[in-house]
């Protein structure tokens, strides 16, 4: 009864959200430019679906995606992980990556284009920067703050440097890195509708940057709840992924 | 009896805002091979620093502390005196077995080994559980396992039952006792708890509050298993009660 009614909670926000569009459109106040009704979203869902122009966009984009996302994970990984243990290495570059943290990744968007074109490449990076930055940072902070306690237990037990890193400090960071892969997947897909506004030829991005010039409202809007959805339904897989590799920890 | 530890002349002091703070000052202890020494003092008088330092956590350098006839300093990098700390310090991601077993060498992980030391801390059935599924007398038992399976020649108990409820605190003293008669292991027990020390002892330590000085030393000849309700038990209690708060009513 009790997970019926948190699993109920969750849905009283959007059910009111609807309801006062519904109230909005219908008032007759606003041009269906402006606030389309919701039977046309619906409208815009079935035709984007029987002509398959959905599918190809979101095909573009997750494409784009996932090919940034796990470069990025990747290096923010690999630097986090080493930046954490040895000091020397997060003083060698801990001060220019955050100065370089500060510029947002769109601003990159015209050098970017500028050396590697306008194809998917200058995409896949623009994410892959995106999600760099939150993997790192939650990486470096996670085995950062593997308690001391457990480092003074390995100095008496004489534990090895290699079973120190393997068995204390990296599954220690485990969820403070959980952290930054659920950051870094937003961030990946704010950058790719940007990047798609600007240079592309499919994507979501791009359908809802073609849809605002021919003044298609309602595919605008549902471009933007399909890019929640998608973007929530990572989130949600991450999460599940999550549970079952940090399964030791305390609720 | 053959000596095992002997600490002369140990003194440490630790610098806090540029302010000498002496924490032990000219200790002198010889300790035999399996036997249980308790030392009581309040908190913060600077015992546990006394543990730190056969534990190898902190450095020493007036003084000398010989394992078995050697410097203690100079044989830093073999690990023979094993700490049990009031927090278990599990490692939460592993299973009391992987916990057990990463307290072991390479080269005698095999299972009965692991096994007879889970049997030996009374956790058979509980061997895959977490940390945090577990009591706060389990996860303590499990700590004591990790220490014992590296053969220690010396156990470092810090207060370890401190943080436990009093009825699993006995039960717990029972336990060691039970650990005791597999293994003889030399025990040192840094603790508040006069019964326990008595409880558990051959000789109890009384330490005088900052910096930590030998007190008085006391002899515990009861015969075993002991009663806390004994009157031998009650009066050594006594005696050392009235040693302790004379000490600090000064």
């Amino acid at each position: 009864m009790k997970l019926i009614y948190n699993n109920a909670i969750k849905f009283i926000v959007p059910v009111i959200l609807v309801v006062i569009w519904v109230i909005l459109s219908g008032s007759g106040k606003f041009s269906p430019l402006v606030m389309p009704p919701v039977s046309s979203i619906w409208k815009e869902l079935v035709n984007s679906i029987t002509s398959g122009m959905m599918f190809t966009d979101l095909f573009v984009s997750i494409l784009i995606v996932l090919r940034g996302y796990i470069i990025g994970v990747l290096l923010g990984l690999v630097f986090g992980v080493l930046m954490g243990i040895f000091t020397k290495v997060n003083n060698l570059f801990s001060g220019t990556i955050n100065a370089f943290r500060q510029i947002p990744p769109l601003a990159w968007i015209p050098l970017l284009i500028l050396w590697v074109g306008i194809g998917d490449a200058s995409k896949v990076i623009l994410i892959a920067l995106g999600v760099f930055y939150p993997v790192l940072l939650n990486t470096i902070s996670g085995i950062s703050e593997v308690s001391t306690s457990y480092l003074e237990f390995a100095r008496n037990y004489k534990i090895k440097k290699k079973d120190i890193l393997l068995h204390i400090l990296l599954p220690g960071a485990v969820p403070s890195v959980f952290v930054g892969l659920r950051l870094g997947a937003g961030q990946a897909w704010m950058a790719v509708v940007a990047a798609e506004m600007i240079a592309a030829t499919a994507g979501v991005g791009y359908r809802i940057n073609a849809a605002r010039n021919l003044m298609q409202t309602g595919q605008v809007i549902l471009y933007m709840i399909l890019i929640g959805v998608v973007g929530g339904l990572m989130d949600y897989f991450l999460r599940k992924i999550e549970k079952r590799v940090v399964r030791w920890r305390q609720d | 009896m053959n000596e095992q530890l002997r600490i002369e002349h140990l003194s440490k002091s630790f610098l806090v805002n540029n302010e000498k703070l002496d924490v032990l000052d000219d200790i002198n202890l010889n300790i035999d091979k399996g036997e249980f020494i308790s030392i009581i003092g309040h908190s913060g008088c600077g015992k546990s620093t006394l543990l730190k330092i056969l534990a190898g956590l902190t450095g020493y350098t007036v003084g000398s502390v010989k394992i078995d006839g050697k410097e203690l300093r100079d044989s830093a990098d073999s690990a023979k005196c094993c700490m049990i700390f009031q927090d278990h310090r599990l490692l939460p991601w592993k299973t009391v077995r992987q916990n057990i077993a990463f307290g072991l060498y390479e080269d005698d992980k095999s299972e009965e080994n692991i096994n007879s030391y889970i049997e030996m801390v009374n956790l058979k059935g509980f061997e895959n559980a977490y940390p945090h599924q577990i009591s706060g007398g389990m996860a303590q038992r499990t700590a004591i396992a990790r220490a014992l399976v590296r053969k220690p020649e010396i156990l470092l108990l810090d207060e370890p039952f401190g943080a436990l409820d009093a009825l699993t605190r006995i039960e717990m003293q029972k336990e060691v006792l039970n650990i005791r008669s597999y293994n003889h292991t030399t025990m040192i027990l840094v603790t508040h708890d006069i019964d326990e020390a008595i409880y558990l002892s051959d000789r109890i330590i009384v330490t005088s509050n900052r910096p930590a000085a030998i007190k008085k030393e006391f002899k515990v000849e009861l015969s075993r298993p002991r009663m806390r309700t004994d009157s031998d038990f009650m009066r050594l209690k006594s005696k050392i009660f009235r040693e302790f708060f004379d000490t600090y009513s000064k």
